[in-house]
């Protein structure tokens, strides 16, 4: 699973940085970087990379220190720990005009009083780009993100999607060696977040500029990353691709926040296989959701090392599906149909919900039905404490 | 790859030498436009000959505070306060009341002309108070109210910047409110006083601001309606106290300072409504 | 019967209404609107030079002598100069003082107290401080610029309209700047982020995005700064009444002249009502101007 889209250019030892015909590719790279408001701490302890020509998906709840790391990595704030480097350079004390990076903001940020093509200039302008240069520029970018026929509009006057064309192409125009992304398409509605999606991933396709990308919608990150970096109350909980962070959760904060529906995880007690448990070695059985259920024997090796019998265990909404032979018994409350399949709340024999999903071919279920539900794949067994994933 | 530690550190002097230069900045401003109260209350803690002597005394080793009573009794600084006082109050409370009044009516209740009569008040916006002094002073003298309160109050009695801001706050109560309201029995008057005004609470905070200082810094026209102690106000108590003698520059810094206190309380406690309240006069804000 | 109880509820809902705005109205009716037709009126009499004697009706000539007598050029120029040294200077101090303490210093809130302070004092407040400080026998800033003794600055012809205007500004700086902080605040903080990633240095970032957005602001500043100029008159009253010399015998402080001092009426008649048609002019264009250009920032 490895390596997958990896196809941007490849790294030669330490440099950080590469030369394409687009212009220079930097990665960024923040080693142990803290920031404090007073006694908020927004980032902590972040040690995070970004490859050159990688698009980094920045992944969680609002407030959990996205923004803050953009805005560290940006310049415009200054970490209170630890070291920011874009490229080679370390640039904790550069200033944000000479750290060759562009940013879009959640709120696009337009000047208000500038035209559109004024705008967009506005970079160059400000580095002083001679004029007739300026003018091709701004023309090819506009060209490419079909905006040509509003540059002589001010934003006031524009929809909220061609807001955030302009926004993207006055941070596209001088061709930054980072981009920053802060929540671009929260303020679209979903068909034309949808689009831009789209439009995005083929932009980076094309500059491959390495890019971060913020976002608290876990389908767009699933979506859009290369890898994904899940933070949760400005620490970083998990780095990988979107198939190794969706399919193995590091702790319960990730495997509830990445996926959709989030993972039914509940407690569960260890009834066999294990040295507390007794019982045959290789079986592991849990008393789970109100019944019994086998795990499967990679988990014996990982509980081997787990001095307690209690622990969290997830299991995903596709792998939670009726079955008469099913030791868990429950009621269908909620029915959603989604084509192929149905998707189930299920309110259990203790009151909680779970979310299952029925094939098609597996009988239609109806609100109030009483119901047997048998796990049908993966179990992610979590330590209760500490939420960390118990195995691999 | 450590970063060779001279491209680091440079900036971190440029930006402390930057810091230090806006505290100069800064100090200098401030000492500029500080000084003149600083030495009204240094001065006021002297005595005249004191303030007269040279070098001069910039910092009160041994204040005394008596002129502040001599300014308040003999020079009548309390007398003229409590008259502004009574002028100001009285001006504010009817100032909101009819225009909170007006201004409901022409956003909520139907009444024929009522957008000609609504022009008519806005109108008065474009005629400054300083372009009728003359004729007003002899509709005062003519009702027999020269040298009284009613003639500081009366004038004011309306204004055309209150009914202008509160017809734009009514308008802005959703039309659902006014019809809940009406399915409960509420007439006009019941919806206005519990619910419209509250609604609007900050507006008549800022407004209450506003109305009270242009009242009690008013100056030309008590002035000319004006002329014994017994109705003047402050600002032209000040008149009275700048021509006293040189022998009681201090009294006259106490007197200022008399003068200034109850805005400057007043300033302090409705600080969130200061900037909304400067500018309420700004028809756009 | 029921278009009947319909018409005599709509009915009952005017007098209502008529109610409600009469007290407003008779105010402007008796204060506002009575004496500016009057103040026409009066200018259309010749005050007698003797007391005693009957006014004598003259027509629209007056208007035409008064307004092109000497006494009333000069007066409006003193006005215009006065409005020259206040306005101007005073927004670009406020910018700058508000710009200078719109920053995350330690202590800054000291600075703000006290760039704000003057909003404490009135103009009568102002003018006394200051002409006490000016008094060419005791005032310590007579002293400080070397005056003591002889005519003081309030009593020198050149100097007196700038000492005026001097103490004009620094009793209205309070006020721009709290009316320029709270504009530099509404600014928001993302579009000057931007800016900075865009590689704009910070004068370049000033002029180029904060500048723009604080133009409405600074319009509006300009409007009532010029509108109170051209009322100003306790500053007048109590530092030079005019003097010396008639160099600081602004408009407003003419017509107080003309009414109150000579008891020309109808001279003052006149005068009032050019100022009033001054400021009409200036309001009217402050409503044109803003509807058309100012507030780029609100879609519409
Ligand atoms: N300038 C600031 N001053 C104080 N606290 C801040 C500041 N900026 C951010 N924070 C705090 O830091 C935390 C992270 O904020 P942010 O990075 O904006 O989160 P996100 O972008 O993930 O929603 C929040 O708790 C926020 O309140
Ligand atoms: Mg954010």
């Amino acid at each position: 699973m490895a390596g997958v889209a990896r196809e941007f250019p490849d790294l030669t030892g330490e440099a950080g940085e590469v030369m394409t015909d687009q212009g220079k590719i930097s990665a960024v790279a923040l080693d142990r970087v803290s920031k404090r408001y007073g006694d908020v701490e927004a980032v902590c302890d972040l040690t995070l990379q970004a490859e050159p020509g990688e698009l980094l998906v920045l992944l969680g709840p609002s407030g959990c220190g996205k923004s803050t790391v953009l805005r560290l990595i940006a310049g415009l704030e200054s970490p209170s720990e630890g070291t920011v480097r874009i490229g080679t350079q370390v640039v904790n004390d550069v200033d944000p005009k000479d750290r060759d990076v562009a940013m879009v903001f959640q709120s696009y940020a337009l000047y208000p009083h500038l035209s559109v093509r004024r705008n967009i200039e506005f970079p160059l302008r400000s580095r002083h780009f001679p004029s007739n240069e300026r003018g091709e520029l701004v023309l090819r970018v506009a060209k490419s993100l079909q905006i040509e026929h509003l540059l002589d509009r001010k934003p006031a006057q524009l929809s909220g999607g061609q807001r955030q064309r302009v926004a993207l192409a006055r941070a596209v125009v001088r061709r930054p060696a980072v981009f920053l992304l802060d929540e671009p398409l929260s303020n679209l509605d979903a068909q034309l977040r949808i689009e831009m999606r789209a439009e995005l991933v083929e932009m980076h396709a094309r500059l491959r500029t390495t890019s971060i990308y913020v976002t608290h919608d876990q389908t767009e990150a699933i979506t859009m990353g290369h890898r994904i970096a899940v933070m949760h109350d400005g620490r970083l909980q998990q780095v990988g691709t979107p198939r190794a962070v969706y399919e193995q959760p590091a702790n319960a904060f990730v495997a509830g926040f990445v996926g959709n529906p989030p993972m039914n995880i509940l407690p569960a007690h260890i009834t066999s296989g294990t040295a507390n448990s007794g019982g045959a070695a290789g079986v592991v059985s849990a008393n789970f959701l109100g019944g019994e259920i086998a795990l499967g024997a990679e988990h014996s090796v990982a509980l081997r090392g787990f001095s307690s019998d209690e622990v969290l265990a997830g299991v995903r909404a596709e792998h939670l599906s009726p079955d008469p032979e099913g030791t868990i018994h429950a009621t269908v409350s909620l029915v959603e149909e989604l084509g192929d399949y149905q998707q189930l709340a299920c309110r259990l024999g203790t009151g909680q919900l779970v979310t299952a999903r029925a094939r098609s071919g597996a009988g239609t279920f109806a609100t109030g039905d009483a119901i047997a539900l048998a796990v049908v794949g993966e179990v992610h067994l979590f330590d209760p404490v500490t939420s960390q994933r118990i195995g691999s | 790859m450590k970063a060779d530690p001279s491209v680091t550190a440079r900036p971190r002097t440029r930006r402390a030498v930057s810091v230090t230069f806006r505290y100069v900045l800064l100090g200098i401003m401030a000492v500029i436009i500080g000084f003149p109260i600083y030495i009204t209350v240094v001065n006021s803690l002297l005595s005249a000959p004191q303030i007269a002597a040279r070098p001069p005394t910039l910092f009160p080793l041994h204040p005394m505070w008596g002129s502040f009573a001599t300014a308040f009794n003999q020079a009548h600084l309390g007398i003229y306060l409590r008259n502004s006082m009574i002028v100001t109050v009285l001006i504010m409370v009817a100032e909101l009341l009819t225009s909170i009044l007006a201004g409901y009516a022409f956003a909520c209740v139907r009444f024929p002309f009522r957008r000609t009569i609504f022009m008519l008040c806005i109108a008065t916006l474009m005629v400054p108070m300083e372009a009728t002094i003359v004729p007003n002073r002899q509709t005062i003298v003519e009702l027999g109210w020269f040298n009284s309160f009613p003639a500081l109050i009366v004038p004011f009695l309306a204004s055309g910047v209150g009914i202008f801001l509160f017809r734009q706050a009514f308008l802005g109560v959703p039309r659902d409110l006014h019809d809940a309201a009406r399915l409960d029995g509420y007439g006009h008057f019941r919806f206005l006083t519990r619910i419209a005004v509250p609604l609007n609470r900050p507006l008549i905070g800022a407004f209450a601001l506003y109305a009270f200082l242009s009242a009690w810094n008013q100056y030309l026209w008590p002035l000319i309606v004006t002329e014994t102690n017994g109705v003047r106000t402050v600002q032209i108590g000040l008149r009275q106290l700048q021509a006293l003698n040189v022998d009681q520059t201090n009294v006259i810094f106490a007197g200022t300072l008399l003068a200034a206190l109850p805005i400057f309380v007043l300033l302090l406690i409705f600080q969130r409504q200061l900037v909304r309240g400067l500018t309420a006069g700004a028809l756009k804000g | 019967m029921i278009p009947d109880r319909n018409r005599s509820r709509k009915w009952r809902e005017a007098l209502l209404g008529y109610l409600w705005v009469l007290p407003a109205l008779g105010v402007f009716a008796v204060f506002v609107f009575y004496p500016l037709g009057k103040a026409v009126w009066l200018g259309l009499y010749r005050t007698p030079p003797f007391p005693n004697l009957a006014s004598k009706y003259v027509g629209a000539s007056q208007y035409g002598s008064v307004l092109s007598s000497a006494p009333f050029l000069h007066s409006l120029e003193r006005t215009v100069l006065f409005v020259i040294f206040t306005v101007p200077a005073g927004i670009v101090l406020g910018i700058a003082l508000a710009a200078l303490a719109n920053q995350r210093l330690a202590g800054i809130r000291v600075f703000r107290t006290v760039f704000s302070s003057t909003v404490a004092t009135s103009t009568a407040v102002a003018s006394v401080i200051f002409f006490t400080l000016l008094d060419p026998q005791v005032g310590l800033f007579s002293y400080w610029l070397g005056k003591r003794g002889g005519t003081g600055i309030l009593q020198n012809p050149t100097l007196a309209l700038p000492a005026v205007s001097v103490v004009t500004l620094w009793q209205n700086i309070g006020f721009t700047f709290i009316l320029m902080s709270a504009a530099l605040q509404s600014i928001p903080d993302e579009l000057l982020d931007a800016a900075r990633i865009d590689g704009a240095a910070s004068w370049f970032r000033f002029r180029s995005v904060t500048l723009p957005l604080l133009s409405p602001t600074v319009f509006f500043a300009g409007v009532v700064g010029i509108i109170g100029s051209f009322q100003a008159f306790g500053q007048i009253d109590l530092l030079t009444q005019g003097g010396p010399n008639n160099h600081t015998l602004v408009l407003i402080y003419y017509i107080y002249q003309a009414a109150f001092t000579n008891n020309n009426y109808g001279l003052a008649a006149v005068l009032s009502v050019a100022l009033f048609l001054i400021l009409l002019i200036l309001t009217l264009g402050q409503f044109w101007f803003l509807e058309r250009r100012v507030f780029y920032g609100r879609e519409s």
